[in-house]
């Protein structure tokens, strides 16, 4: 097993932990449970389609769960966001990230190349969601201890696994026409930023929610 | 490896970790910053937590003030009046000779008038009757003239209330009054003293001068029983106390959001 496949499957930690708290959890955290669910099920697809089925291209399985996290990220900060007037922004964003990537899919790369314009858009929102995300939390009256707040984890997760790879989905096609040797190092570099992401995922569905705090 | 898939994988790792650190700058800052936050809201809740203490302690010493004043008042006086009336009434005799008997019914009477006398005064100091009966404006009047009767100070008071201030809001202004007034006579040596209250819409203002030796800024700052009080009333009614220039004397504005007190006529 490699070390590229051996870090996909460290998501099965996190989503165990959802799993096994599943009733303590709260709105969100059932939320981000969801994305390990997904993420585990696209992982396991791909590598069933791959394996089992001899395919070698599995690249749609993971267009679509590209689309999926989005819905799932998108819902968490509308949930999250102190203003009802914004979450009808949120609705705005999926609706138009959806018909972009569907512009992409039939389009522009297709369903069976990696949609590295999805994936790049996706992230640059993602981060911007996070920033958003931190700067509400500074505006809040009350503030509340950092550690002990769920979407703070998942959002030092997101916006450090995005940035970083941002690069890397924009560079992709140069990637995939490389050498194997440029493959394999940028597959170790995604691995390990994965390997972080899932830690965060898991730190923020190991924190129990007190029913006086103010985060979700 | 050749030279373009070095330059992409050179460019590939500088982008990467450049990001990476650039999101944990940020991620840092925002926790930096908002610990900052965080402990500028603590202490803003313990000095909070330390002044309502603070009002609280001194609610309760005046309280206890207070409540010995009345006991050394009712033994010392009424007390004191009641016992030597007992010592009257057994001397009074039915066989006693007339005069002796009319004189001692005499003495009786006045001790008990004295009594009656100091009790209504107590029971005044507890809960003011023209204050019950009349009203505020007319209770502070009262102040203004029994002072000006005593001639070692001149008390003006003007007033333009348009509303009817509840019970509870018409008592505290009348301690705060009072202790206003108790502290020039006490340590201003101030031989003037002017009161305004203006009551309009939700808000009353009183302004309080008087032409003694002033408050230092350092008395300001530390407050005493009798201003702790003051607080402590004016917070029950959102108020607030400032204290103003002035060139001799002190000049006290005092605020008080009544908004659900102040009722108007109908």
């Amino acid at each position: 097993m490699t070390f590229a496949r051996l870090s996909q499957f460290t998501i099965v930690v996190p989503f165990a932990i959802a799993i096994y708290r599943y009733k303590r959890l709260s709105v969100i955290q059932k939320l981000i449970g969801l994305i390990c669910f997904f993420t585990l099920s696209t992982e396991g697809i791909g590598m069933i389609i791959v394996e089992l089925f001899d395919i070698s291209n599995n690249l749609p399985v993971y267009n679509g769960f590209a689309l999926v996290l989005f819905f799932l990220i998108n819902r968490i900060y509308a949930i999250t966001s102190q203003s009802n007037r914004i979450e009808k922004r949120f609705d705005l964003l999926l609706l138009s990230f959806i018909l972009l990537a569907s512009i992409n899919i039939f389009f522009i790369q297709g369903i069976d190349s990696f949609n590295s314009n999805v994936f790049s858009v996706a992230a640059l929102i993602y981060i911007c969601l996070v920033i958003l995300y931190f700067i509400d939390l500074l505006r809040t009256p009350k503030h509340l201890k950092l550690e002990r707040q769920p979407m703070f984890w998942f959002s030092t997760g997101i916006i450090i696994y995005h940035a970083s790879t941002l690069i890397l989905f924009l560079l992709i096609s140069y990637v995939i026409e490389g050498s194997k040797e440029l493959v394999r190092v940028t597959g170790g570099l995604n691995a390990v930023l994965n390997i972080i992401l899932n830690a965060f995922y898991t730190v923020s569905l190991s924190l129990r929610v007190q029913s006086n705090q103010e985060s979700v | 490896m050749d030279l373009e898939n070095t330059s992409v994988l050179e460019l590939l790792l500088v982008g990467m970790l450049g990001m990476f650190v650039l999101a944990l700058g940020v991620v840092f800052f925002f926790m930096t910053y908002q610990k900052r936050l965080l402990k500028q809201q603590n202490d803003h809740q313990q000095k909070e937590a330390d002044y309502q203490q603070q009002l609280l302690r001194a609610n309760l010493l005046s309280q206890e003030k207070e409540r010995s004043r009345i006991g050394k008042d009712l033994h010392d006086e009424v007390g004191a009046m009641l016992t030597t009336s007992k010592l009257y009434f057994r001397h009074l005799k039915q066989d006693a000779p007339k005069e002796k008997f009319s004189e001692l019914k005499a003495k009786v009477f006045d001790l008990l008038d004295g009594t009656i006398a100091s009790v209504r005064r107590v029971s005044h100091d507890l809960r003011p009757v023209v204050l019950e009966t009349l009203g505020l404006e007319e209770a502070i009047a009262n102040i203004r003239d029994e002072l000006n009767t005593s001639s070692e100070i001149k008390v003006e008071f003007t007033s333009d209330l348009s509303g009817v201030m509840d019970k509870e809001y018409q008592l505290n202004w009348y301690r705060i009054i009072q202790e206003l007034v108790n502290n020039t006579l006490k340590h201003a040596e101030a031989n003037c003293i002017e009161i305004g209250m203006v009551g309009k819409g939700d808000q009353l203002k009183t302004t309080y001068i008087d032409n003694g030796i002033g408050i230092s800024q350092s008395a300001q700052s530390k407050r005493g029983l009798g201003f702790s009080n003051i607080e402590s009333r004016l917070s029950l009614m959102n108020g607030a106390l400032h204290f103003k220039e002035s060139d001799n004397g002190v000049f006290i504005e005092l605020t008080s959001n009544t908004i659900n007190n102040l009722k108007e006529n109908d």
